[in-house]
């Protein structure tokens, strides 16, 4: 089961707010990056860069 | 709104609990630019180039530079302007700022610090914030870190003018590998900051209360084309 409430519990993610804030010529843009994203997709883009070995991070690949 | 005009740090942001660990995390990571070192020594990878080589595959548009037809100045040449006044907005007081800045603050800095303060309200406390993690040996730098008045810290991630407007578009030569965690969620240039700024709070919440939690080994899979942020999420 994914995400797994404790690990986000801990995280303690719901008590912070993050933003994207875009601004252009014409107009300013914010965005709040909701809490579950933050949950989901980053425990699970963070798990996934602790399977990778460090010295691998640096590696380059381009299709 | 003028430099000076920005409210230096008030007393009411000294008296939440996460104004004493943002401006005590201190990491010996630093930051050279682009660059980040252990202590100037070895070299950590930044989360932008992580997330290049491990989570995108893209196909290189050699030559292609965005120039703004106003100013002249390339696209990236501005984020880096803007970034830049915005920290010493933060750090100096008006005459510091004008110091550093003679021609004034960009109209996009102007902008960003006044949505920031005027129309939400929020405090800044830090800019430009670096943050590093160890275990999966990377850094990187939060744009801007500020306080709501109810003392909830705000993390933001200040992007100028993205080609033409395209913030929202999917580029046909991004995104996210097949093999990562990403597969399947749109990869447009909100959603990649989206992910960017994830992860820098994230590098901020572990030190404190994380480091017990283990990983599993393998990631679940995000099959939804939807995008990452849904547009409900726009003011």
């Amino acid at each position: 089961m994914w995400p797994d409430p404790v690990k986000l519990r801990a995280l303690e993610l719901d008590r912070v707010e993050a933003y994207v804030l875009w601004v252009t010529d014409t107009h300013v843009q914010v965005r709040r990056v909701p809490t579950d994203m933050m949950g989901h997709v980053g425990l699970a883009v963070w798990s996934h860069l602790l399977t990778k070995p460090a010295d691998k991070q640096a590696e380059v690949t381009v299709v | 709104m003028a430099a000076e005009s920005v409210p230096r740090a008030r007393a009411w942001v000294r008296h939440s609990g996460w104004y004493d660990m943002i401006m005590g995390y201190h990491t010996p990571v630093i930051s050279e630019g682009r660059r980040y070192t252990w202590q100037g020594g070895r070299a950590i990878p930044g989360l932008t180039s992580v997330m290049t080589h491990q989570l995108m595959v893209e196909r290189r548009k050699r030559g292609k530079r965005i120039r703004l037809k106003r100013t002249g100045i390339r696209g990236a040449q501005l984020g880096s302007l803007v970034h830049r006044q915005i920290e010493d907005w933060i750090l100096h007081d008006g005459a510091g700022f004008r110091a550093r800045h003679p021609r004034g603050p960009h109209a996009y800095t102007v902008r960003a610090m006044d949505e920031m303060v005027r129309v939400r309200g929020w405090q800044p406390i830090r800019a430009e914030y670096v943050v590093h993690d160890p275990q999966v040996n990377m850094a990187t730098r939060i744009d801007v870190v500020c306080l709501k008045r109810d003392g909830t810290p705000v993390f933001v991630e200040l992007k100028t003018q993205y080609e033409g407007g395209a913030f929202d578009a999917q580029d046909p030569d991004k995104r996210w590998r097949c093999s990562g965690p990403l597969r399947g969620c749109s990869c447009t240039p909100a959603d990649q900051a989206a992910v960017q700024i994830t992860l820098g709070v994230i590098m901020v919440r572990l030190p404190r209360c994380a480091r017990a939690i283990s990983y599993p080994r393998r990631c679940a899979s995000f099959g939804s084309k939807c995008g990452l942020i849904p547009s409900s999420c726009a003011r």
